[in-house]
């Protein structure tokens, strides 16, 4: 090992590390400081009263708080298994089937994924659109008139259509690096199991799903903290939270509090508690894939 | 018995394929519609190839500069997170000096922080230094958004790629300039290209910090003047414009992504999984 | 301490202003700016356009810099923050973004009684006397309940349920006066053609107010709404509101609402009702202005009718729109602000609105001054108030205290959506309004 050059490592690191310090670091020190003030829009950081714990206590008096909350937790439990098992599915079939148009598929699956969220939650808003809707037009289509909603109108429904959204344009993302890992499991097991007379729904569960313990753990907490951020772009244009806080998610409320009412502590407080939330969730995450090995 | 197989599974692939791409075909058809038509029946195809709405939603929502403002944040954003996420990339795969576990570890965990919590610090701090309205510093404010996320993705890639390509340029002399820019920028291109190719993405599509950092009208960038267009139709009934205005900000990437799929498509799989 | 050398600073400086205004207004020959930020809602910017080269050529030297959007709040809340407010803004204290509403609830308004005291724009007498009795003194423009205007009121209109007269012709059908009639009603149709007797502008509720309010107004009085207004306890979470909210309920429950009411927005609800898909749709004047270019049913002629009572002979409660103008504390040119503000008023102003936007100013003479100006549609839905027993009213919440985290408006108007799904009981949206209102209440007094 040759001798480590210093300024040269120096002249590597400084630059990126001096600019996260000022565009990230600073502002999250500051963010934390804000949740511990009655700050709003026009009386900030220091002109404003510092409440310590205040807006912390009331966020768990606050029931739309503990909605917003509990309906990120109902995302959370079903979008990443859903998302993940899915795309599992499908870059199995990319990999082990036998279709000449694969890359056709992979192109296409992966497309929703690179289209701004703004533009996905206007066109999911369409699909799901009570008269014009692609949704509600199926179901005509299909004589099954009954089974129609005001989808994004009801309490009942409103979240899993943004959830829907959610699923719809990350398959893709997850699919095509789950097809990279397959990639790496040597074809012999894959063709020592087919000697074995293995069905392709036996080699997905027996061989696939075991051998990719590690990669669905990180893609699984990837799409749990993606599920926590862009719930918030499509929560925002589609329901805007409603009907009545029935789709609301934690990052939408903070922004309600922090631009409509003008709280600012208030929304800092709300920021920070999801951020160490998706944190802890994470870790734990990774524990539990890691400990299975 | 194995063709009826691998048909059932085309059919899934098909319906799966249907699933993504007609909400998107949808609002495509739905652009070359007037309001009529569109109110009538939206599910019937445009009468005619008519471009009537594109040009309105160019005029009306000042799209064209926009879409310059959007070309330009694009392209320097990209640039200027290649310049610094490339070399600490190096140094974090290739050394280990006082601190560098930390800062690895610093970078993964704040690939959770997203620009939305800490809007409003930022927009404080940026006002405070008179850096509001600006798109340099947007761009640098991009850039750096994307560092945990990057500097994760091409560290895991740079030390996958073997160390002796490296050992052997350095027998031959080079510096440790040489080496980066020489050997490992070359080697590790796919990884690079894969950054590159989702934070371009990702920066002509960024809309919440853009909402916030630029409130003056000339500076705007293509999302927000989207979202005006969204809100122009909410009062003025013009369904097709906005159907239009949504095409005209997909294309690009739609070009980007046709363009560099292959890349982007290895580069995913191969950099993500790795750390 | 320094707040208060601030203040008297203030005060001398404006007394200066006001003493040496009328000098320099006309001997300063250089350019004076004029930052207006400008709602663009239904009523279209021609108006605008027309005002801000009218005022430049009756003013010389002074350019006016109009900033004219949708999200306007949006675009100004930053600026605010930022120590760069605008001159003047014309925007709702409802409006989605909130930005009015925090304005108010950190008195970062300026006080406007001096305008409102002093000359109208012709020099015909003071301009109070020109407004619409009772707006001035209302929460909408005096919003500390004190009587001190910190919001101008700009347009004002009736709002009630909009119909199509010629259908209601074409069918011999009566407009209904009670709750009774209007149900009955709904039978009727479902015998014609099948429409729905209800919609309205579901992912919105806020537009609910058109009815609720009068609603309201008819079963406990008016005074309810007061204390409504000022978060007493036991206001919301009483027999005759929730006779109202019953009231309200029923359209679902008894099946007149638009199918799929409840997941559109203002302009899908306003084109199905259009398309004769609901007979009628809460709303306000704006209504012709905004669909202009919306498709309709055959012969579609715009009406109002007012929000069904309980007994026939009882008082129809009309509830007005009032949109408002606001001069930030922090203007840089305040005087200038006051000045085009008072302009606005004027007899050209006020017919030019009346022209390119079909709706009249909170004026005495507005509808006299734009007779002619108006369309026959939005003359006839003016001409709600000349039916008996007709009565404006107007509502709007006191401000509650600054880092108060209760929005009065979601807590009342967002649960619509829930009861007309019958996922929520009116009892239950009565108590929800009552709890949020304790919790004002609790603010309130942490804030003393």
């Amino acid at each position: 090992m040759v001798k480590k050059p210093k300024l040269f490592i120096a002249l590597c690191t400084l630059p990126a590390l001096i600019l996260t310090i000022i565009f990230m670091i600073v502002p999250m020190v500051n963010a934390v400081y804000l949740s511990f003030t009655s700050s709003t829009a026009l009386s900030v950081g220091f002109n404003s009263k510092f409440v310590f714990l205040d807006n912390y206590i009331y966020m768990f008096q606050d029931k739309d708080f503990i909605r917003a909350l509990l309906n990120t937790f109902k995302l959370m439990l079903v979008i990443p298994a859903v998302t993940i098992f899915l795309s599992l599915i499908f870059a199995f079939i990319l990999t082990q089937g036998e279709l000449q148009e694969k890359s056709f598929y992979r192109t296409v699956f992966f497309f929703p994924s690179i289209i701004s969220m703004t533009v996905v939650g206007i066109v999911w808003s369409f699909v799901f659109n009570p008269t014009r809707g692609i949704l509600n037009h199926l179901l005509d289509m299909f004589h099954l008139s009954t089974w129609k909603h005001a989808w994004l109108g009801e309490g009942k429904t409103a979240l899993w259509c943004i959830g829907a959204a959610l699923v719809w344009q990350a398959i893709g993302y997850y699919m095509v690096m789950h097809v990279a890992s397959i990639d790496g499991i040597s074809q012999e097991v894959y063709e020592a199991a087919s000697i074995d007379g293995a069905t392709g729904t036996q080699k997905f569960f027996k061989i696939t799903i075991p051998l990719l313990r590690k990669s669905i753990g990180t893609t699984y907490i990837l799409s749990l903290s993606g599920t926590i951020n862009l719930s918030f772009t499509l929560s925002n244009v589609m329901t805007g939270g409603g009907p009545n806080g029935a789709s609301s998610v934690l990052l939408q409320y903070m922004y309600t509090q922090g631009m409509r009412n003008a709280n600012f502590g208030y929304a800092m407080a709300i920021a920070m508690f999801t951020l160490v939330l998706a944190i802890i969730i994470a870790i734990i995450s990774r524990k539990l894939s890691s400990e299975k090995e | 018995m194995k063709t009826v197989r691998t048909w059932c599974v085309r059919i899934l692939m098909i319906l799966f394929t249907i699933i993504f791409l007609y909400p998107l075909f949808w609002n495509l058809m739905s652009a070359f519609k007037t309001n009529t038509e569109y109110l009538t029946d939206p599910y019937a195809l445009p009468a005619a190839l008519n471009f009537d709405n594109f040009i309105a939603a160019w005029g009306k929502a000042n799209i064209a500069a926009y879409f310059g403002n959007s070309v330009l944040v694009t392209v320097l954003s990209t640039v200027l997170l290649l310049l610094f996420v490339i070399p600490i990339s190096y140094a974090l795969a290739r050394y280990r000096f006082v601190g560098s576990k930390l800062i690895s570890t610093i970078y993964m965990a704040c690939i959770f922080l997203q620009a939305t919590y800490i809007m409003i610090p930022l927009f404080l701090e940026l006002q405070a230094i008179n850096g509001l309205n600006n798109l340099p510093v947007l761009c640098l404010v991009y850039a750096v958004m994307q560092f945990p996320f990057c500097i994760f993705t091409l560290q895991g890639f740079m030390s996958a790629v073997p160390r002796d390509y490296e050992e052997s340029a350095r027998i031959d002399g080079a510096t440790n300039l040489q080496l980066l820019l020489k050997v490992m920028v070359p080697l590790a291109k796919p990884g690079i290209a894969t950054i590159t190719m989702l934070s371009a993405m990702g920066f002509w599509n960024e809309y919440p910090l853009a909402l916030v950092l630029l409130t003056e009208d000339a500076k705007k960038t293509l999302p927000i003047g989207m979202a005006n267009l969204f809100e122009v139709q909410k009062y003025a009934t013009d369904w097709g414009a906005l159907f239009a205005g949504l095409v005209i900000v997909m294309i690009p990437t739609i070009i980007i992504y046709l363009i560099g799929q292959r890349y982007l498509l290895q580069g995913i799989g191969a950099g993500g999984l790795k750390g | 301490m320094k707040k208060r050398f601030a203040a008297s600073a203030m005060i001398l400086a404006m007394s200066a202003a006001t003493v040496l205004s009328p000098l320099t207004a006309f001997a300063e020959a250089e350019e004076q700016e004029l930052n207006i930020a400008i709602f663009q809602g239904g009523y279209g910017d021609a108006y605008w356009n027309q005002m801000v080269e009218l005022f430049e050529a009756s003013h010389e030297g002074v350019k006016v810099n109009m900033t004219i959007s949708p999200t306007i709040g949006d675009i100004i809340r930053p600026q605010i923050v930022a120590g760069n407010a605008p001159d003047f803004i014309c925007l709702n204290d409802g409006a989605e973004d909130g930005v009015i509403l925090s304005l108010i609830k950190e008195h970062a308004l300026l006080n406007l009684d001096d305008v409102f005291d002093g000359e109208n724009y012709a020099g015909t007498g003071t301009l109070r006397d020109d407004i619409t009795d009772g707006i001035l003194s209302s929460t909408k423009c005096a919003p500390y309940g004190d009587d001190e205007i910190y919001l101008a009121p700009f347009s004002s209109g009736p709002q009630g349920l909009i119909y199509n007269k010629t259908f209601f012709e074409e069918n011999n059908l009566e407009v209904p006066k009670t709750w009774d009639e209007f149900f009955t009603l709904g039978d009727t149709l479902k015998d014609i053609d099948g429409r729905a007797l209800f919609t309205y502008q579901g992912i919105y509720p806020g537009y609910m107010e058109e009815m609720l309010w009068p609603a309201i107004a008819n079963e406990c009085g008016e005074e309810a709404l007061t204390r409504i207004a000022n978060y007493e306890e036991g206001s919301f979470n009483n027999e005759g509101v929730l006779k109202a909210l019953t009231h309200i309920k029923e359209i679902a429950e008894k099946g007149y609402l638009l199918e799929g009411t409840v997941g559109m927005n203002h302009t899908e609800s306003q084109t199905e009702m259009m398309l004769g898909k609901a007979a009628f749709i809460t709303n306000g004047t704006w209504m012709e202005n905004e669909m202009q270019d919306a498709p309709r049913e055959e012969g579609f002629e715009f009406a109002m009718a007012p929000i069904p009572t309980e007994n026939a002979d009882d008082v129809h409660y009309i509830f007005d729109s009032c949109e408002q103008f606001s001069i930030p504390a922090a203007a840089k040119n305040p005087e200038l602000a006051k000045e085009f503000l008072r302009f606005l008023y004027s007899d050209e102003s006020v017919s030019a609105f009346a022209e390119a936007s079909g709706a009249l100013y909170a004026t005495k003479s507005a509808r006299e001054v734009a007779k002619d100006k108006l369309s026959a549609a939005i003359y006839n839905m003016y001409g709600i108030y000349e039916e008996a027993k007709a009565s404006s009213l107007i509502m709007s919440f006191s401000a509650v205290p600054a880092d108060c985290k209760v929005n009065p408006k979601d807590e009342i108007f967002n649960p619509i959506t829930s009861v007309m799904n019958d996922e929520m009981t009116v009892e239950e949206w009565a108590q929800n309004v009552e709890d949020a209102f304790a919790q004002i209440r609790a603010d309130q007094e942490a804030a003393k």
